[in-house]
């Protein structure tokens, strides 16, 4: 049977060039829907400037999507993208806008004219911001990657699609540590943590103070004890890391990625071999609307240490592939909602929980880990048993065939 | 009985009217569905027109008819609504809030409890006398002291002047049988689902306590960017019958 694919989709998000999340993301699912034969072109609002251009999958890294190419459009006046989605929309003659970003930083006066709008975004925060329910009143529909989310919108009276996160689990799988800490120059007879993120402000919405601290604890007990720090993107005003491992007096069991080279020349696979170098991931973020790096560790064959708290604890099986800390106590915001801090102690609890997992039988946590997001969480299974169905029915629904034309009917399968 | 369902809407309302009538005739092809348009409202030539309007139209309807029934242009119907026409009563009303939209948009009336406050969108009257009471309120000087002029007015008249207060009026509640008709279901819509044809919100622990059938479901809250958009608060069963409703 013939695929019908003439669903134009244009894509508000981060470059895959950019290496955020939201790039690698979009990456992820965008080439693998290319492939499926969809049209589909990315408003770049990070990662691209001056004018239109294609751009190719990677050729380093999944050889399946090797030579397919994706229209991007550049940033534009706005810096997240509004005037994008509708001036690009309009050029690309898209029949729909989807928009994988925080939805309270866009502007309603584009939200109201863009064509069949609908937001696949982070929901990170409990209560639901009325600065977020009034964006997502612009959507045609609402969508979100986490059950988390999903129950929030719930909440608040919204009925979203949920489609989570996935990551490409041929790119991140186990590999040998020690080949891993040879290539990156770490030493080989430590316990090494990894922490791979954004730093771009203070207090850091990654939890980089609460994580030193109880690694802090941690180290005391475990001389051998490391920390290898990854920031793809970093800002004047982010949390002072190096500073503050100094500061706790262990600066010299802290390693870090090259900023230029985290920054600009990180692709998956540099990624991949950081969490494959280490022995565990500390995740104790202040609020997550997913996080990816939870699924791309644990793919490696990692065990991830989180916090408590919104899409956190749905990405680890606790005790297998992870475990959660208790919240210290949440601060409240200017959107009249929370972050959540992370408890330093109960971070330092679950390290110690992991440390024991691991020398109990560390091959079988890695299988537990990539098991689960084998699973759960692989963009293949995600893009086929879920995407597709999905924007085929709104294929069928925003562009009806005549009864006696139908070429592939939809068959949904969501989680509504 | 010679019945009639009115409805007010300007230029700006009338996609959302067009929506409203298209799903009302799924389920009633006969009683007439006058509208009130915007040349209507300028012949009529009230400055204060849309804060009182529902008595001012009513009390001309019922010159003609026995029953008519004031809906608002921003309002699905979702189910048959015969029973709303039955019954011994002076006008037949429907809610405004519930526990999770109460906290969302509180509205406060004397010592009216905010979850039997009733919301003028939705409402059938019978009584001229009581349509004279009310009309003859919206024109007074209490009118411009009332945040929601005619709907806290008649809200005044339910809760202190009705018979089961001593006064003429003979009041019925339609949303405490087994059917909802306006904004008791407000932020529990995505929990609904169709049950033999019908759109069903199941008892749960929080709201409702019994099993509840929407036949209308009112949007409200002014100009918002989500009026009509049922895609985003029903699921996708309800939604696709919800399309069947809203197509000419």
């Amino acid at each position: 049977m013939k695929k019908r694919r003439e669903l134009r989709i244009l894509w508000n998000s981060n470059s895959p060039t950019s290496n955020s999340g939201y790039g690698i993301e979009t990456r992820d699912l965008l080439y693998r829907l290319a492939k499926d034969g969809w049209q589909i072109a990315i408003s770049a609002f990070y990662g691209v400037q001056g004018g239109p251009t294609e751009i190719a999958y990677p050729s380093h890294l999944n050889s399946q999507l090797r030579g397919i190419t994706i229209k991007h459009y550049p940033v534009m006046s706005e810096a997240w993208g509004s005037d994008g989605m509708f001036f690009h929309g309009r050029d690309f003659k898209a029949d729909v806008t989807f928009a994988m970003q925080d939805v309270w930083v866009l502007d309603p006066n584009y939200l109201s004219k863009i064509k069949n709008f609908i937001p696949w975004s982070p929901i990170d925060k409990e209560p639901l911001p009325l600065n977020v329910i009034e964006k997502l009143n612009f959507a045609y529909k609402i969508m979100c990657f986490s059950k988390f989310g999903y129950n929030e919108l719930l909440k608040n009276g919204f009925s979203a699609t949920f489609i989570t996160e996935g990551t490409d689990v041929e790119i991140f799988q186990p590999r040998d540590k020690m080949e891993a800490r040879k290539k990156l120059g770490v030493p080989q007879d430590v316990f090494l943590w990894s922490m791979v993120g954004a730093n771009k402000e203070n207090p850091p919405r990654k939890g980089y103070q609460e994580a030193l601290e109880a690694f802090k604890m941690f180290y005391d007990k475990h001389p051998e004890a490391a920390m290898l720090f990854h920031v793809q993107q970093r800002h004047p005003g982010g949390f002072p890391i190096k500073e503050y491992a100094n500061y706790l007096g262990f600066a010299k069991r802290v390693f870090f990625m090259d900023d230029y080279r985290s920054m600009f020349m990180s692709t998956s696979d540099t990624i991949a071999t950081e969490y494959n170098a280490c022995d565990a991931l500390l995740h104790p973020s202040q609020t997550e609307g997913f996080g990816l790096g939870i699924i791309e560790g644990q793919a490696s064959g990692k065990p991830v240490v989180v916090q408590r708290c919104q899409s956190m604890p749905e990405l680890i099986i606790e005790g297998k592939t992870g475990f959660a800390a208790d919240t210290l106590y949440k601060r409240y915001t200017n959107d009249l909602s929370f972050v959540n801090v992370a408890d330093p102690k109960s971070v330092y609890e679950c390290m110690e929980k992991t440390y024991k997992i691991l020398k109990d039988d560390g091959k079988k946590v890695e299988n537990d880990c990539r098991e689960w997001i084998v699973a759960n969480f692989n963009i293949d299974t995600l893009v086929r048993e879920k995407w597709i169905p999905f924007l085929t029915s709104l294929q069928d629904e925003l562009l009806p065939l005549p009864l006696t034309d139908k070429k592939e009917s939809s068959n949904i399968n969501l989680l509504k | 009985m010679k019945k009639a369902y009115f409805s007010i809407s300007d230029n700006r309302n009338l996609p959302y009217y067009k929506m409203m009538e298209a799903s009302l005739r799924k389920f009633d092809k006969e009683t007439p569905l006058i509208l009130i348009d915007d040349a209507k409202v300028k012949q009529i030539g009230d400055p204060h027109f849309w804060y009182r309007a529902t008595p001012i139209i009513t009390k001309a309807l019922l010159k003609d008819y026995d029953v008519v029934c004031h809906i608002d242009a921003d309002v699905l119907v979702l189910g048959n609504l015969d029973h709303i026409w039955e019954g011994d009563y002076d006008l037949a009303v429907t809610y405004n809030s519930n526990p999770r939209d109460d906290k969302m948009y509180p509205i406060r009336l004397l010592d009216i409890h905010p979850y039997n406050y009733v919301n003028n969108g939705f409402n059938v009257f019978k009584s001229k006398a009581f349509i004279e009471q009310w009309l003859k309120l919206c024109m007074s000087d209490h009118f411009q002291n009332f945040q929601m002029r005619e709907q806290d007015l008649l809200n005044i008249l339910i809760y202190y002047f009705s018979e089961s207060f001593g006064g003429p009026y003979k009041v019925k509640f339609l949303d405490n049988g087994p059917k909802w008709h306006n904004l008791a279901s407000k932020g529990y819509t995505p929990y609904t689902k169709m049950v033999d044809g019908k759109v069903i919100l199941p008892k749960n622990n929080e709201w409702p306590k019994e099993d509840k059938q929407l036949v209308a479901y009112h949007f409200a809250g002014g100009f918002s960017s989500a009026k009509m958009k049922y895609r985003l608060i029903f699921p996708n069963d309800v939604i696709q019958f919800i399309d069947t409703l809203v197509k000419p």
